[in-house]
């Protein structure tokens, strides 16, 4: 057989196939599968608690049952809670998303277990919605594109989607899960409305569903909200109809309304550990003299002996919660101030966001564990089934944000061009693109920055999940868009029609 | 031969029993008498009882005693024969008569014994002669110059022993009678009832006081607390010159800081620390928070503390002991890592318990004193003219408050005092660390043998303190000028670049759109 008759014969063999099976369903299948076998087969991998399941779960009405959870702290992921029986004195609120979740899971969970909580039912219930997720998304990427270069970016897609650092947080009460699945909605929602997939207003109800639910799962999404209800202004035009103008103006305005909300509902505890980080490892940390800066915030000098400290320390001269600090210190200060602080002394903002960038790329957090103690592994053990993509990216990429600003100029030079051409050609779905993914951009970046502003360089990795969430999705559009040709090469459909 | 033989088993059971001996948390404090074992039924949660075994840890570290706390449901067969005293609390009535390993040990103890509660046992009720008199009647209860009005005493019981063996008189609103609160001949104590906050908890440090220490004097002392760096460090020395043109000799509990301590915040701490130890103020270290949060740091407690030991003494302020809250003294962990440098304490009440290693037996110091809110003793002070000692060491405890008012009108209270307050420096006191012994005798401070003076120099902290280390750049200047050559470099081609592109575009144009 000769090179062009076995060439051909691949392609008869990807034609047959694809008839039956798209490259969004190969790789939804394949995301599925893995992902099963990683959080639902033994070992099963989760992430260990870092002190922050306390709140979620008090409030959400479970409890810690496992008489050694003490000694689980950040080494050894728990995946069986108390359900309270009575009531729960703790305040049941509903302050984010990812409450709503746990209560839905809960709800779920009750089906089979009124006493125990199995965390792998929320786990269930996650992945499900991101097979969809990931459905859409490669559908998204793949449409209208030949099959051979579909099937290639629906496995580039399986490399990114499966990767566990990202699936491990399905078997957690961390909300990274629910910020991921609604970015990807999110994301693959406007793509598929560029590309004219599906119908519009069902593609426009998960565009704002996802949107809402991203923004409100926690306080550190609320630009989040902002910044869709700011840059989605262009899907407003893409039809003419009164009815669809009206349901796409108001979800938006209520896309904002939601980003206010978040960042002003969001309990204090949590702000208090935050507002600790960004003027200890934030202001004060790259101050030449931390004495002066204290005095430009109202704050006695003396303070500055917090210089560097962190909320965690197990021993320290005053409690982080304390009512001396909270007057003379936390009250001090906000996010304004210090963002205006920045503002007015760039090079210790150059130095916070080089420093952030360091963290940008990591999207499992070093500090949890992934395995049950039962499993045997040591103390803070991660595991490394499926983590190439992940693990490739914390080692490859340049650790500056001199890069992500190339990063970002480049992604969006590429797409310039096209979207010029759909303006000379009027075309407003043809715009779409570009918005969407400077959107994504944008909320990336308001991850770093709120981090920074809002906790310093404490946590950081966990904090800018956002960044590296959507500096994931951007590149991975990109690359589809290259292999398929569809950057500069596919004219904007009024072109083509011309 | 069989002599010889029973000679040897005795001394084998000896040694065996002396190896069952509870080992103490730390050798260094060598209390008097060695051990003591309190047993109770139940913590009271949620009665007015509620708290009556920590009150009573806290009276008994007062009089430097090493304590065992055991309840009844975990009680071990043989541990009471390694005790030489024992404390039985009775919080309930349905636990005690039931048979168990503690009542058959109990039936063998020959130790000392104290009994608080509703029925003492008959051995004890007979050789203190107790009979009762009457159930949940309304009391007043008294004792040396404490009076508490409308007690509700659960239990009246009278003695026919002499009225010298009597603690306190609990005088009976129906009837004219007065009957003991306390009784006590040797080895046997009984007390009926022992709350926390109201004034049987002074009084039965009468009894425990001639139970354990009778002949050792005892002392009034001020302690501040609350100090911490960023307090207002003016008032602090505001404070301390009012208690010096006074008289009052005083103990501040400053809060330790275990980083950045070169910092000059930090000095300016240090200089304020040293002023009040030149105005007859006492420095102890309070313990430090113990965060609630979950953390994977490794940070030695025992480094932390020492570093911050040192810091001190290498400028001058010598740290005498340690104030904190009663629990850190149950705690393996916080005994050996961080209290472990200190021979003398001020043991607080608990406000947070934040257990790392819990023990059952504590630390017992050669010094221990019994903090208290002024305004508990005033609650029941008759005449404050009369105000001798208190059976313990007892230290009047006060938050250093931010308000100058509020911090005045204390130093004016104390002022004011019938009270004589004894300076903590005039007993010994000894701090250790690898690099410094320091210590108290007799009114003078000593650092590593040297007799420190008390003068506190005034020096201003300088201004030009270099917070961040500038990174040694080598070829600097190299890079500068590479830099402007490539700025330079790229501007040209960029020029270049869009030329070319425009002039392409021309062409383009004329090519096709002609």
């Amino acid at each position: 057989m000769t090179r062009h008759q076995r060439l051909d014969k691949l392609k008869d063999t990807i034609r047959k196939y694809s008839r039956y099976v798209s490259p969004a369903l190969l790789a939804a299948s394949l995301v599925a599968i893995i992902t099963i076998i990683a959080l639902f087969i033994p070992p099963y991998i989760g992430m260990a608690d870092n002190g922050d399941y306390f709140r979620m779960l008090y409030s959400n009405g479970l409890y810690f049952n496992a008489p050694d959870y003490d000694s689980l702290y950040l080494g050894y992921f728990n995946k069986q809670f108390g359900i309270f029986q009575y009531f729960n004195e703790n305040g049941a609120t509903l302050t984010s998303s990812q409450s709503l979740l746990i209560r839905f899971s809960i709800w779920v969970n009750q089906w089979f277990d009124q006493h125990v909580f199995d965390i792998r039912v929320q786990g269930a219930i996650l992945t499900l919605l991101y097979i969809a997720a990931v459905y859409l998304m490669v559908e998204a990427l793949t449409w209208k594109m030949p099959a051979k270069y579909g099937y290639i970016v629906a496995i580039l897609s399986v490399f990114v989607f499966a990767d566990t650092a990202y699936t491990a947080f399905f078997n957690s009460f961390f909300s990274e899960s629910m910020v991921w699945i609604m970015l990807i909605y999110l994301f693959a929602s406007g793509l598929l409305m560029f590309r004219k997939r599906y119908n519009d207003y069902a593609m426009m109800g998960i565009f704002f569903i996802s949107g809402l639910l991203l923004t409100t799962s926690k306080q550190q999404n609320a630009p989040v909200g902002v910044i869709i209800a700011v840059i989605a202004v262009i899907y407003i035009f893409v039809r003419k109809e009164r009815s669809y103008r009206v349901l796409m103006a108001s979800s938006l305005a209520c896309l904002m309304l939601a980003g206010v909300a978040t960042y002003v509902l969001i309990p204090k505890e949590f702000v208090n550990i935050n507002k600790y980080h960004a003027m200890t490892r934030g202001v004060l940390m790259e101050s030449e003299d931390p004495e002066e800066t204290l005095q430009s915030f109202g704050i006695d000098r003396q303070y500055a002996v917090l210089n560097k400290s962190i909320y965690y320390e197990p021993y320290t001269t005053i409690d982080v919660d304390s009512s001396l600090l909270e007057d003379e210190f936390y009250s001090h200060y906000g996010f304004v101030s210090i963002l205006t602080y920045y503002i007015a002394h760039p090079e210790q903002a150059g130095k916070m966001l080089d420093l952030a960038a360091k963290n940008a790329f990591t999207i499992r957090p070093p500090a949890m564990g992934n395995y049950e103690k039962s499993v045997g592994k040591p103390f803070g053990a991660q595991t490394s089934f499926f983590s190439g993509y992940s693990e490739l990216k914390r080692a490859l990429a340049p650790k500056t944000f001199g890069f992500i600003v190339i990063w970002m100029l480049v992604i969006l030079g590429i797409y310039m061009p096209h979207f010029i051409a759909a303006i000379k050609a009027k075309h407003v779905r043809s715009m779409l693109r570009l918005p969407l993914i400077l959107m994504v951009m944008l909320m990336g970046l308001s991850g770093i920055f709120v981090s920074i502003i809002g906790a310093g360089d404490a946590d950081l990795s966990k904090h800018e999940f956002l960044f590296t969430a959507a500096f994931d999705l951007v590149t991975l559009t990109a690359v589809a868009d290259a292999i398929c040709r569809h950057l500069w090469q596919n004219k904007p459909e009024a072109l083509k029609k011309a | 031969m069989k002599a010889k033989q029973g000679w040897r088993k005795s001394v084998l059971v000896m040694m065996t029993m002396l190896l069952m001996l509870p080992a103490p948390l730390q050798a260094k404090a060598k209390p008097e008498p060695s051990s003591l074992l309190i047993v109770y039924d139940s913590l009271a949660l949620g009665t007015s009882r509620e708290g009556n075994v920590e009150a009573l840890q806290r009276l008994l570290a007062s009089f430097q005693v090493q304590v065992t706390v055991e309840s009844l449901a975990a009680y071990q067969p043989g541990t009471l024969t390694q005790y030489d005293k024992l404390i039985e609390i009775q919080n309930r009535s349905d636990m005690w008569d039931t048979p168990s390993e503690y009542v058959k040990d109990l039936e063998h103890y020959q130790g000392e014994m104290l009994f608080i509660g509703e029925k003492p046992r008959d051995r004890l009720s007979q050789a203190l002669g107790l009979q009762l008199m009457d159930k949940a009647a309304a009391a007043d209860l008294s004792i040396g110059p404490f009076q508490e009005n409308s007690v509700q005493v659960p239990y009246l019981y009278t003695s026919s022993l002499g009225e010298d063996s009597w603690y306190g008189s609990l005088k009976a609103h129906h009837a004219e009678a007065a009957y003991p609160y306390g009784v006590r001949v040797a080895p046997y104590a009984y007390v009926p009832f022992l709350e926390k906050d109201t004034l049987s908890e002074l009084a039965i440090s009468y009894l425990l006081k001639d139970w354990l220490q009778p002949s050792q004097p005892s002392h009034y002392y001020v302690v501040f607390k609350e100090i911490y760096p960023f307090s207002d460090l003016a008032l602090l020395e505001q404070l301390a010159d009012e208690l010096f043109e006074a008289g009052i000799p005083f103990i501040a509990s400053i809060r330790p800081v275990f980083s950045n301590t070169d910092y000059p915040a930090m000095k300016r701490y240090i200089q304020a620390l040293n002023y009040v130890q030149s105005r007859n103020g006492t420095i102890v270290v309070n313990a430090p928070v113990v965060a609630s949060t979950i953390q994977d740091l490794d940070r030695s407690l025992y480094n932390l503390m020492e570093h911050f030991i040192d810091v001190l003494a290498q400028d001058g302020v010598i740290a005498l002991g340690m104030g904190t809250e009663m629990y850190w003294t149950y705690d393996a962990h916080y005994a050996d890592e961080g209290m472990s440098f200190f021979d003398s304490a001020i043991l607080f009440p608990n406000e947070r318990l934040m257990y790392k290693s819990k023990s059952n037996t504590s630390v017992a110091f050669s010094s221990s004193l019994y903090s208290m809110d002024p305004a508990f003793l005033k609650r029941y002070l008759i005449d404050e003219r009369l105000l001798e000692p208190l059976p313990m060491d007892t230290a009047f405890t006060y938050d250093l408050v931010q308000q100058k008012e509020e911090l005045l009108s204390i130093a004016d209270r104390l002022k004011s005092s019938w009270i004589t307050f004894e300076d903590y420096k005039n007993d010994s006191h000894i701090v250790s660390t690898p690099a410094y012994e320091l210590k108290s005798e007799r009114g003078a401070l000593y650092r590593n043998g040297e007799r420190m003076g008390i003068q506190a120099g005034r020096e201003e902290t300088s201004g030009d303190y270099v917070y961040k280390e500038q990174e040694e750049k080598s070829f600097e200047q190299w890079f500068t000028v590479q830099n402007k050559i490539f700025i330079v470099i790229i501007f040209i081609t960029l020029i270049v670049f869009t030329g070319f592109l425009i002039i392409g575009y021309r062409m383009y144009k004329r090519k096709y759109y002609k």
